[in-house]
Protein backbone atom coordinates (compact mmCIF):
# COMPACT_ATOMS: atom_id res chain seq x y z
CA UNK A 1 0.00 0.00 0.00
CA UNK A 2 1.52 2.98 -0.67
CA UNK A 3 0.51 6.65 -1.03
CA UNK A 4 -1.36 6.33 -4.46
CA UNK A 5 -3.16 3.40 -3.29
CA UNK A 6 -4.27 5.49 0.20
CA UNK A 7 -5.88 8.12 -1.92
CA UNK A 8 -7.58 5.98 -4.00
CA UNK A 9 -9.14 4.05 -1.02
CA UNK A 10 -10.18 7.83 0.52
CA UNK A 11 -11.65 9.27 -2.78
CA UNK A 12 -13.78 6.11 -3.01
CA UNK A 13 -14.32 6.19 0.94
CA UNK A 14 -15.94 9.82 0.15
CA UNK A 15 -18.08 8.44 -2.98
CA UNK A 16 -19.62 5.62 -0.93
CA UNK A 17 -20.06 8.43 1.89
CA UNK A 18 -21.85 10.58 -0.41
CA UNK A 19 -24.22 7.87 -2.20
CA UNK A 20 -25.73 6.69 1.59
CA UNK A 21 -25.58 10.39 2.64
CA UNK A 22 -28.11 11.08 -0.69
CA UNK A 23 -30.05 8.46 0.11
CA UNK A 24 -30.28 9.49 3.96
CA UNK A 25 -31.40 13.07 3.65
CA UNK A 26 -34.58 12.17 2.93
CA UNK A 27 -35.72 10.24 6.07
CA UNK A 28 -33.90 13.02 8.31
CA UNK A 29 -36.55 13.88 10.79
CA UNK A 30 -36.68 15.95 13.99
CA UNK A 31 -38.39 14.83 16.88
CA UNK A 32 -41.89 15.33 16.54
CA UNK A 33 -43.92 16.40 20.42
CA UNK A 34 -47.15 17.22 21.68
CA UNK A 35 -47.91 20.78 22.71
CA UNK A 36 -48.90 19.61 26.16
CA UNK A 37 -45.44 17.59 26.62
CA UNK A 38 -42.79 20.48 25.70
CA UNK A 39 -41.39 21.27 29.12
CA UNK A 40 -38.02 23.21 29.89
CA UNK A 41 -36.47 20.28 29.57
CA UNK A 42 -36.80 20.88 25.90
CA UNK A 43 -35.04 24.24 26.23
CA UNK A 44 -32.54 24.15 23.53
CA UNK A 45 -33.53 21.03 21.76
CA UNK A 46 -34.87 21.09 18.48
CA UNK A 47 -38.33 19.39 17.92
CA UNK A 48 -41.69 19.45 15.83
CA UNK A 49 -44.81 20.36 17.33
CA UNK A 50 -48.21 20.80 15.24
CA UNK A 51 -51.15 22.45 16.59
CA UNK A 52 -54.28 25.44 15.78
CA UNK A 53 -53.06 29.01 15.41
CA UNK A 54 -54.94 30.82 18.23
CA UNK A 55 -53.51 34.45 18.30
CA UNK A 56 -51.51 35.78 15.38
CA UNK A 57 -49.45 38.70 15.65
CA UNK A 58 -46.79 40.97 13.14
CA UNK A 59 -44.47 43.23 14.93
CA UNK A 60 -43.21 46.14 12.85
CA UNK A 61 -39.88 44.37 12.35
CA UNK A 62 -41.94 42.03 9.95
CA UNK A 63 -41.58 39.06 12.91
CA UNK A 64 -44.63 36.80 13.63
CA UNK A 65 -45.41 36.10 16.94
CA UNK A 66 -47.78 32.97 16.89
CA UNK A 67 -49.91 30.76 19.73
CA UNK A 68 -50.05 28.00 18.67
CA UNK A 69 -52.70 25.60 20.81
CA UNK A 70 -53.86 21.71 21.20
CA UNK A 71 -56.58 20.66 23.26
CA UNK A 72 -55.92 23.08 26.74
CA UNK A 73 -52.21 23.51 25.85
CA UNK A 74 -50.64 26.58 23.84
CA UNK A 75 -47.39 27.29 23.55
CA UNK A 76 -45.28 30.32 21.87
CA UNK A 77 -43.77 30.51 18.59
CA UNK A 78 -42.17 33.25 16.89
CA UNK A 79 -40.90 33.75 12.46
CA UNK A 80 -38.17 36.06 12.47
CA UNK A 81 -38.14 38.18 9.85
CA UNK A 82 -34.93 37.36 8.41
CA UNK A 83 -36.10 33.51 8.53
CA UNK A 84 -39.94 34.06 7.01
CA UNK A 85 -38.17 35.67 4.01
CA UNK A 86 -36.07 32.54 3.17
CA UNK A 87 -38.89 29.77 3.55
CA UNK A 88 -40.88 32.08 2.06
CA UNK A 89 -40.52 29.76 -1.38
CA UNK A 90 -41.92 27.27 0.42
CA UNK A 91 -44.64 28.58 2.31
CA UNK A 92 -45.52 32.40 2.84
CA UNK A 93 -45.53 32.60 6.97
CA UNK A 94 -47.37 36.12 6.38
CA UNK A 95 -50.61 34.25 5.22
CA UNK A 96 -50.98 32.09 8.33
CA UNK A 97 -54.28 32.76 9.62
CA UNK A 98 -55.67 32.52 12.87
CA UNK A 99 -57.22 28.57 13.41
CA UNK A 100 -55.05 27.36 10.27
CA UNK A 101 -53.52 23.98 11.70
CA UNK A 102 -49.83 23.94 11.41
CA UNK A 103 -46.62 22.45 11.96
CA UNK A 104 -43.24 24.47 13.44
CA UNK A 105 -39.94 23.14 13.53
CA UNK A 106 -37.24 24.63 15.53
CA UNK A 107 -35.22 25.51 19.58
CA UNK A 108 -37.46 25.54 22.32
CA UNK A 109 -36.44 28.61 24.32
CA UNK A 110 -37.06 30.40 27.01
CA UNK A 111 -38.33 34.29 27.15
CA UNK A 112 -39.46 36.35 29.95
CA UNK A 113 -40.18 32.50 32.00
CA UNK A 114 -42.29 31.42 29.10
CA UNK A 115 -41.27 28.66 26.57
CA UNK A 116 -41.14 29.20 23.50
CA UNK A 117 -40.22 27.57 19.55
CA UNK A 118 -37.75 29.83 17.68
CA UNK A 119 -39.06 28.44 14.02
CA UNK A 120 -37.12 27.71 11.16
CA UNK A 121 -39.28 25.98 9.28
CA UNK A 122 -43.38 26.13 9.36
CA UNK A 123 -45.80 24.45 7.04
CA UNK A 124 -49.57 23.60 7.35
CA UNK A 125 -50.69 20.09 9.03
CA UNK A 126 -51.57 17.64 5.82
CA UNK A 127 -53.03 15.45 8.81
CA UNK A 128 -56.18 18.18 9.67
CA UNK A 129 -58.33 18.68 6.97
CA UNK B 1 -31.07 19.54 2.23
CA UNK B 2 -28.30 17.38 0.45
CA UNK B 3 -26.41 20.16 -0.68
CA UNK B 4 -26.73 22.45 2.79
CA UNK B 5 -25.31 19.11 4.62
CA UNK B 6 -22.21 19.12 1.86
CA UNK B 7 -21.56 22.69 2.72
CA UNK B 8 -21.83 22.03 6.38
CA UNK B 9 -19.33 18.76 6.11
CA UNK B 10 -16.70 21.14 4.19
CA UNK B 11 -17.28 23.77 7.12
CA UNK B 12 -16.76 20.90 9.53
CA UNK B 13 -13.24 19.48 7.69
CA UNK B 14 -12.20 23.24 7.66
CA UNK B 15 -12.61 23.84 10.77
CA UNK B 16 -11.60 20.43 11.52
CA UNK B 17 -7.92 21.03 9.94
CA UNK B 18 -7.90 24.13 11.81
CA UNK B 19 -8.09 22.81 15.36
CA UNK B 20 -6.13 19.68 14.65
CA UNK B 21 -3.35 21.48 12.98
CA UNK B 22 -2.99 24.27 16.25
CA UNK B 23 -1.70 22.59 19.63
CA UNK B 24 -4.05 23.07 22.30
CA UNK B 25 -6.79 24.22 20.05
CA UNK B 26 -9.59 21.04 20.65
CA UNK B 27 -12.50 20.87 18.80
CA UNK B 28 -14.33 20.07 21.94
CA UNK B 29 -13.60 24.02 22.68
CA UNK B 30 -15.07 24.76 19.01
CA UNK B 31 -18.42 22.87 20.13
CA UNK B 32 -18.70 24.78 23.31
CA UNK B 33 -18.92 27.91 21.20
CA UNK B 34 -22.23 26.33 18.93
CA UNK B 35 -25.27 27.05 21.87
CA UNK B 36 -24.05 30.69 21.97
CA UNK B 37 -24.34 30.98 17.96
CA UNK B 38 -27.20 29.24 18.17
CA UNK B 39 -29.57 31.81 17.67
CA UNK B 40 -27.20 33.26 14.99
CA UNK B 41 -28.20 29.52 13.21
CA UNK B 42 -31.63 29.42 13.66
CA UNK B 43 -31.95 33.05 12.12
CA UNK B 44 -29.32 31.78 8.93
CA UNK B 45 -32.36 29.32 9.08
CA UNK B 46 -29.78 26.34 9.43
CA UNK B 47 -31.35 22.92 10.28
CA UNK B 48 -30.20 20.74 12.87
CA UNK B 49 -28.70 18.28 10.85
CA UNK B 50 -26.62 20.92 9.47
CA UNK B 51 -25.36 21.42 12.57
CA UNK B 52 -25.18 17.83 13.60
CA UNK B 53 -23.40 17.31 10.16
CA UNK B 54 -20.36 19.72 10.99
CA UNK B 55 -19.90 18.33 14.19
CA UNK B 56 -19.42 14.69 13.05
CA UNK B 57 -17.02 15.96 10.26
CA UNK B 58 -14.72 18.70 12.28
CA UNK B 59 -14.26 15.60 15.18
CA UNK B 60 -13.45 12.85 12.33
CA UNK B 61 -11.19 15.54 10.49
CA UNK B 62 -9.21 16.80 13.69
CA UNK B 63 -8.68 13.04 14.50
CA UNK B 64 -6.95 12.58 10.83
CA UNK B 65 -4.92 15.67 11.12
CA UNK B 66 -4.17 15.90 14.75
CA UNK B 67 -1.17 13.85 14.10
CA UNK B 68 0.64 16.26 12.48
CA UNK B 69 1.51 18.22 14.89
CA UNK B 70 2.12 15.27 17.27
CA UNK B 71 4.36 13.47 14.94
CA UNK B 72 6.44 16.40 13.43
CA UNK B 73 6.30 18.91 16.39
CA UNK B 74 5.94 16.68 19.72
CA UNK B 75 2.78 18.62 20.45
CA UNK B 76 0.36 16.05 21.09
CA UNK B 77 -3.06 15.95 22.80
CA UNK B 78 -4.62 13.02 24.62
CA UNK B 79 -5.55 11.21 21.73
CA UNK B 80 -2.08 11.13 20.15
CA UNK B 81 0.44 11.35 22.52
CA UNK B 82 1.36 7.53 22.51
CA UNK B 83 2.22 8.47 18.59
CA UNK B 84 4.52 11.13 19.68
CA UNK B 85 7.79 8.66 20.43
CA UNK B 86 7.26 6.37 17.45
CA UNK B 87 6.25 8.77 15.31
CA UNK B 88 9.59 10.83 16.32
CA UNK B 89 11.37 7.52 15.80
CA UNK B 90 10.69 8.13 12.06
CA UNK B 91 10.97 11.15 12.01
CA UNK B 92 14.38 11.00 13.04
CA UNK B 93 14.95 8.29 10.23
CA UNK B 94 13.62 10.62 7.55
CA UNK B 95 10.46 9.09 7.50
CA UNK B 96 7.84 11.88 9.14
CA UNK B 97 5.84 11.37 5.74
CA UNK B 98 5.43 7.80 6.13
CA UNK B 99 4.55 7.98 9.87
CA UNK B 100 1.86 10.37 9.50
CA UNK B 101 0.45 8.22 5.84
CA UNK B 102 0.36 4.93 8.76
CA UNK B 103 -1.27 6.80 11.30
CA UNK B 104 -3.75 8.55 8.43
CA UNK B 105 -4.41 4.56 6.73
CA UNK B 106 -5.29 3.54 10.10
CA UNK B 107 -7.95 6.38 10.55
CA UNK B 108 -9.35 5.42 6.73
CA UNK B 109 -9.33 1.94 7.33
CA UNK B 110 -10.76 1.31 10.68
CA UNK B 111 -13.50 3.73 9.26
CA UNK B 112 -13.84 1.16 6.81
CA UNK B 113 -14.14 -0.88 9.32
CA UNK B 114 -16.61 0.84 11.34
CA UNK B 115 -19.14 1.19 8.36
CA UNK B 116 -19.12 -2.76 7.56
CA UNK B 117 -19.65 -3.68 10.88
CA UNK B 118 -21.54 -1.24 12.75
CA UNK B 119 -24.40 -3.78 12.58
CA UNK B 120 -22.42 -6.31 14.60
CA UNK B 121 -22.00 -3.07 16.87
CA UNK B 122 -25.44 -2.21 17.72
CA UNK B 123 -26.10 -5.63 18.59
CA UNK B 124 -23.14 -6.22 20.74
CA UNK B 125 -22.30 -2.91 22.61
CA UNK B 126 -25.38 -2.90 24.29
CA UNK B 127 -24.91 -6.30 25.68
CA UNK B 128 -21.35 -5.59 27.14
CA UNK B 129 -22.15 -2.60 28.31
CA UNK B 130 -24.44 -4.08 30.66
CA UNK B 131 -22.14 -6.91 31.35
CA UNK B 132 -19.06 -4.88 32.41
CA UNK B 133 -20.82 -1.58 34.09
CA UNK B 134 -20.70 -3.23 37.32
CA UNK B 135 -17.22 -3.78 37.21
CA UNK B 136 -16.05 -0.65 35.71
CA UNK B 137 -13.34 0.03 38.51
CA UNK B 138 -12.86 -3.67 38.55
CA UNK B 139 -11.33 -4.26 35.21
CA UNK B 140 -9.37 -0.80 35.21
CA UNK B 141 -7.55 -2.04 37.89
CA UNK B 142 -6.58 -5.00 35.87
CA UNK B 143 -5.99 -2.81 32.89
CA UNK B 144 -3.52 -0.69 34.99
CA UNK B 145 -1.68 -3.81 36.68
CA UNK B 146 -1.07 -5.12 33.22
CA UNK B 147 0.10 -2.55 31.99
CA UNK B 148 2.40 -1.90 34.96
CA UNK B 149 3.78 -6.07 34.60
CA UNK B 150 4.28 -5.66 30.86
CA UNK B 151 7.83 -3.52 32.05
CA UNK B 152 9.55 -6.70 33.03
CA UNK B 153 12.04 -5.27 34.72
CA UNK B 154 11.97 -4.54 38.62
CA UNK B 155 13.43 -0.55 38.31
CA UNK B 156 11.11 0.33 35.62
CA UNK B 157 8.11 -1.20 37.01
CA UNK B 158 8.96 0.83 40.46
CA UNK B 159 9.20 4.01 38.35
CA UNK B 160 5.83 2.86 36.43
CA UNK B 161 3.94 2.94 39.50
CA UNK B 162 5.73 6.27 40.34
CA UNK B 163 4.47 7.69 37.56
CA UNK B 164 1.12 6.14 37.30
CA UNK B 165 0.72 7.23 40.93
CA UNK B 166 2.02 10.88 40.84
CA UNK B 167 0.35 11.52 37.81
CA UNK B 168 -3.21 10.34 39.30
CA UNK B 169 -2.50 12.15 42.26
CA UNK B 170 -2.19 15.20 39.61
CA UNK B 171 -5.84 13.99 37.82
CA UNK B 172 -7.46 13.69 41.59
CA UNK B 173 -6.23 17.35 42.49
CA UNK B 174 -6.90 18.90 39.13
CA UNK B 175 -10.08 17.27 37.65
CA UNK B 176 -12.87 18.13 39.62
CA UNK B 177 -11.18 21.04 41.67
CA UNK B 178 -12.57 23.87 39.59
CA UNK B 179 -8.59 25.28 39.34
CA UNK B 180 -9.64 25.37 35.48
CA UNK B 181 -12.39 25.53 33.81
CA UNK B 182 -13.25 21.17 32.68
CA UNK B 183 -12.96 21.72 29.02
CA UNK B 184 -9.72 23.34 29.35
CA UNK B 185 -8.20 21.66 32.04
CA UNK B 186 -6.58 18.45 30.29
CA UNK B 187 -4.95 21.18 27.89
CA UNK B 188 -2.02 21.90 30.55
CA UNK B 189 -1.81 18.34 31.62
CA UNK B 190 -1.81 16.55 28.51
CA UNK B 191 0.70 18.86 26.97
CA UNK B 192 3.08 18.36 30.20
CA UNK B 193 2.75 14.68 30.79
CA UNK B 194 3.38 14.12 26.80
CA UNK B 195 4.91 17.25 24.83
CA UNK B 196 6.80 19.38 26.70
CA UNK B 197 9.18 16.23 28.30
CA UNK B 198 9.88 15.20 24.10
CA UNK B 199 10.47 19.10 23.04
CA UNK B 200 12.79 19.29 26.09
CA UNK B 201 14.47 16.17 25.22
CA UNK B 202 14.76 17.34 21.66
CA UNK B 203 16.62 20.44 23.09
CA UNK B 204 18.87 18.47 25.26
CA UNK B 205 20.27 16.43 22.88
CA UNK B 206 20.32 19.03 20.11
CA UNK B 207 18.69 16.45 17.62
CA UNK B 208 17.60 18.05 14.08
CA UNK B 209 15.01 17.01 11.62
CA UNK B 210 17.67 14.87 8.65
CA UNK B 211 16.17 15.68 5.00
CA UNK B 212 13.38 13.44 4.61
CA UNK B 213 12.08 10.90 2.28
CA UNK B 214 9.49 12.33 -0.60
CA UNK B 215 7.95 9.00 -1.91
CA UNK B 216 6.15 6.92 -0.05
CA UNK B 217 7.40 3.44 0.27
CA UNK B 218 5.08 0.15 0.25
CA UNK B 219 3.47 -0.80 3.26
CA UNK B 220 2.17 -4.04 3.43
CA UNK B 221 -1.30 -3.99 3.11
CA UNK B 222 -1.58 -6.62 6.05
CA UNK B 223 -0.22 -4.81 8.80
CA UNK B 224 -2.18 -2.10 7.53
CA UNK B 225 -5.39 -4.85 8.17
CA UNK B 226 -4.19 -6.11 11.36
CA UNK B 227 -3.48 -2.52 12.60
CA UNK B 228 -7.25 -1.58 11.88
CA UNK B 229 -8.48 -4.48 13.04
CA UNK B 230 -7.05 -4.36 16.51
CA UNK B 231 -7.77 -0.59 16.86
CA UNK B 232 -11.52 -1.36 16.30
CA UNK B 233 -11.37 -3.70 18.57
CA UNK B 234 -9.56 -1.93 21.03
CA UNK B 235 -12.13 1.00 20.34
CA UNK B 236 -14.72 -0.95 21.40
CA UNK B 237 -13.15 -1.40 24.50
CA UNK B 238 -12.52 2.26 25.14
CA UNK B 239 -16.34 3.51 24.07
CA UNK B 240 -17.33 1.36 27.18
CA UNK B 241 -14.79 2.07 29.20
CA UNK B 242 -14.37 5.35 31.31
CA UNK B 243 -11.16 6.91 31.80
CA UNK B 244 -9.02 4.71 29.33
CA UNK B 245 -7.71 6.65 26.57
CA UNK B 246 -6.74 5.50 23.10
CA UNK B 247 -3.52 5.47 24.63
CA UNK B 248 -4.15 2.39 26.97
CA UNK B 249 -6.70 0.65 24.53
CA UNK B 250 -3.59 0.69 21.75
CA UNK B 251 -1.50 -1.16 23.95
CA UNK B 252 -3.03 -3.07 25.20
CA UNK B 253 -4.15 -4.31 22.37
CA UNK B 254 -0.61 -4.60 20.93
CA UNK B 255 0.43 -6.03 24.47
CA UNK B 256 -2.20 -8.72 24.04
CA UNK B 257 -1.35 -9.75 20.35
CA UNK B 258 2.04 -9.78 21.51
CA UNK B 259 3.23 -7.48 18.38
CA UNK B 260 5.16 -4.50 19.04
CA UNK B 261 5.76 -3.18 15.34
CA UNK B 262 6.30 0.58 15.54
CA UNK B 263 4.21 0.68 12.44
CA UNK B 264 1.25 -1.56 13.18
CA UNK B 265 1.24 0.54 16.61
CA UNK B 266 1.05 4.18 14.21
CA UNK B 267 -1.37 2.72 12.16
CA UNK B 268 -3.62 1.50 15.59
CA UNK B 269 -3.10 4.16 17.39
CA UNK B 270 -4.62 6.11 14.25
CA UNK B 271 -7.31 3.89 13.93
CA UNK B 272 -8.37 4.24 17.65
CA UNK B 273 -8.04 7.71 17.60
CA UNK B 274 -11.25 8.04 14.49
CA UNK B 275 -12.89 5.06 16.17
CA UNK B 276 -13.40 6.02 18.80
CA UNK B 277 -14.61 9.58 17.56
CA UNK B 278 -17.47 7.35 16.03
CA UNK B 279 -17.98 4.89 18.86
CA UNK B 280 -18.85 7.50 20.96
CA UNK B 281 -21.07 9.08 19.14
CA UNK B 282 -22.69 5.49 18.60
CA UNK B 283 -23.02 5.11 22.03
CA UNK B 284 -26.13 8.16 21.71
CA UNK B 285 -27.97 4.91 20.00
CA UNK B 286 -26.60 2.06 21.86
CA UNK B 287 -25.73 2.62 25.38
CA UNK B 288 -27.89 6.17 25.90
CA UNK B 289 -24.65 8.07 26.75
CA UNK B 290 -22.54 10.88 25.71
CA UNK B 291 -18.79 9.55 25.67
CA UNK B 292 -17.34 12.70 23.89
CA UNK B 293 -17.43 16.65 23.51
CA UNK B 294 -18.76 15.76 19.79
CA UNK B 295 -21.53 13.03 21.25
CA UNK B 296 -22.43 15.56 24.14
CA UNK B 297 -23.22 18.71 21.35
CA UNK B 298 -25.03 16.53 19.40
CA UNK B 299 -26.97 15.33 22.43
CA UNK B 300 -28.03 18.71 23.09
CA UNK B 301 -28.92 19.61 19.62
CA UNK B 302 -31.28 15.73 19.14
CA UNK B 303 -32.91 14.09 21.77
CA UNK B 304 -33.47 10.94 20.09
CA UNK B 305 -30.65 9.31 18.07
CA UNK B 306 -32.54 7.36 15.67
CA UNK B 307 -31.39 4.66 13.10
CA UNK B 308 -31.48 7.56 10.45
CA UNK B 309 -29.00 9.30 12.51
CA UNK B 310 -26.55 6.33 12.14
CA UNK B 311 -26.71 6.23 8.63
CA UNK B 312 -26.09 10.20 8.93
CA UNK B 313 -23.26 9.36 10.88
CA UNK B 314 -21.51 7.01 8.87
CA UNK B 315 -22.43 8.67 5.36
CA UNK B 316 -20.74 11.67 7.40
CA UNK B 317 -17.90 9.96 8.57
CA UNK B 318 -16.82 8.24 5.27
CA UNK B 319 -17.02 11.58 3.44
CA UNK B 320 -15.29 13.52 6.08
CA UNK B 321 -12.60 10.84 6.49
CA UNK B 322 -11.69 9.90 2.66
CA UNK B 323 -11.20 14.03 2.27
CA UNK B 324 -9.42 14.97 5.35
CA UNK B 325 -7.17 11.71 4.79
CA UNK B 326 -5.92 13.12 1.23
CA UNK B 327 -5.72 16.90 2.60
CA UNK B 328 -3.31 15.27 5.52
CA UNK B 329 -0.95 13.95 3.75
CA UNK B 330 -0.73 17.23 1.32
CA UNK B 331 -0.82 19.32 4.31
CA UNK B 332 1.75 17.56 6.13
CA UNK B 333 4.22 17.12 3.07
CA UNK B 334 4.37 21.25 3.23
CA UNK B 335 4.85 21.16 6.85
CA UNK B 336 7.26 18.71 6.56
CA UNK B 337 9.62 20.75 3.85
CA UNK B 338 9.24 23.83 5.76
CA UNK B 339 10.48 22.57 9.30
CA UNK B 340 13.43 21.12 7.61
CA UNK B 341 14.53 24.49 6.53
CA UNK B 342 15.12 25.58 10.29
CA UNK B 343 17.61 23.54 12.69
CA UNK B 344 15.10 21.40 14.74
CA UNK B 345 16.09 22.56 17.97
CA UNK B 346 15.05 26.15 16.90
CA UNK B 347 11.34 24.76 16.08
CA UNK B 348 11.26 22.89 18.82
CA UNK B 349 12.21 26.09 21.14
CA UNK B 350 9.39 27.94 19.10
CA UNK B 351 7.22 25.46 19.70
CA UNK B 352 7.65 25.10 23.30
CA UNK B 353 7.29 28.86 23.86
CA UNK B 354 3.98 28.48 21.82
CA UNK B 355 2.46 25.76 24.15
CA UNK B 356 3.20 28.06 26.96
CA UNK B 357 2.00 31.55 25.36
CA UNK B 358 -1.24 29.06 24.58
CA UNK B 359 -1.62 27.36 27.95
CA UNK B 360 -1.35 30.93 29.64
CA UNK B 361 -4.02 32.79 27.03
CA UNK B 362 -6.31 29.53 27.97
CA UNK B 363 -6.09 28.87 31.28
CA UNK B 364 -3.66 31.60 32.83
CA UNK B 365 -1.46 31.12 35.97
CA UNK B 366 -3.07 28.24 37.24
CA UNK B 367 -2.92 26.52 34.14
CA UNK B 368 0.97 27.19 34.18
CA UNK B 369 1.31 25.62 37.42
CA UNK B 370 -0.78 22.23 35.96
CA UNK B 371 1.91 22.09 33.18
CA UNK B 372 4.73 22.66 34.80
CA UNK B 373 3.96 19.99 37.33
CA UNK B 374 2.62 17.53 34.64
CA UNK B 375 5.75 18.21 32.26
CA UNK B 376 8.08 17.02 35.63
CA UNK B 377 5.98 14.11 35.89
CA UNK B 378 5.70 13.72 32.17
CA UNK B 379 9.68 13.55 32.10
CA UNK B 380 10.23 10.45 34.37
CA UNK B 381 8.98 8.19 31.90
CA UNK B 382 11.63 9.15 28.97
CA UNK B 383 14.50 9.89 31.16
CA UNK B 384 13.81 5.97 33.06
CA UNK B 385 13.27 4.37 29.84
CA UNK B 386 9.31 3.22 30.47
CA UNK B 387 5.77 3.55 28.42
CA UNK B 388 4.59 7.15 28.65
CA UNK B 389 1.14 5.80 28.87
CA UNK B 390 1.50 5.20 32.48
CA UNK B 391 1.08 8.95 32.93
CA UNK B 392 -2.66 8.17 31.52
CA UNK B 393 -2.83 7.85 35.89
CA UNK B 394 -3.94 11.44 35.43
CA UNK B 395 -7.58 10.39 33.94
CA UNK B 396 -7.48 6.43 35.47
CA UNK B 397 -7.04 6.94 39.09
CA UNK B 398 -9.59 9.38 39.35
CA UNK B 399 -12.27 7.23 37.12
CA UNK B 400 -11.58 3.97 39.35
CA UNK B 401 -12.04 6.02 42.66
CA UNK B 402 -15.89 7.34 41.20
CA UNK B 403 -16.49 4.09 40.50
CA UNK B 404 -15.39 2.75 44.36
CA UNK B 405 -17.72 5.31 45.30
CA UNK B 406 -14.88 7.57 46.36
CA UNK B 407 -15.50 11.19 45.96
CA UNK B 408 -13.12 14.28 46.40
Amino acid sequence: MNEKNLRNTAIITSLVGLIILFFVVSNLKIKEREVSSISTDDINNYIKTCGEISERKISKNGHIFLKLKERDASINAVIFNSTAQKIKNEIDPYLIKKYDNVCVYGKVNLYNGNLEIICNKVEFNKNVP
Amino acid sequence: MFLEILFFIFLGITLGIISGLLPGLHVNTIYLLIPLFSAFFIDLNISVYGLITFIISAAITSTIVDFIPSIFLGAPEEATALSVLPGHRLLLQGKGLEALFLTTSGGVFTTLLFFVLTPLLLFILPIIHSLLKFYIAFVLLVICFFMILTEKNKERIFFSVLVFLLSGSLGIITLNSGILPENFVLFPIFTGLFGIPTLLLSLKHKSNIPPQEEVIFNTERKLIFSGSIKAFFASILLGLLPGVGVAQATVLTQELTKKKDPREFLISVGGVNTAVALISILSLYTVKRARSGAAIAIRNLLENFTIYDILLLISVSLISVGISAILTLYIGNKILKFIQKFPYSKISLIILILLFFLCFIFTGLNGILILLVSTSIGIIAPLSKIKRSHSMGVLIIPVILFYLGINF
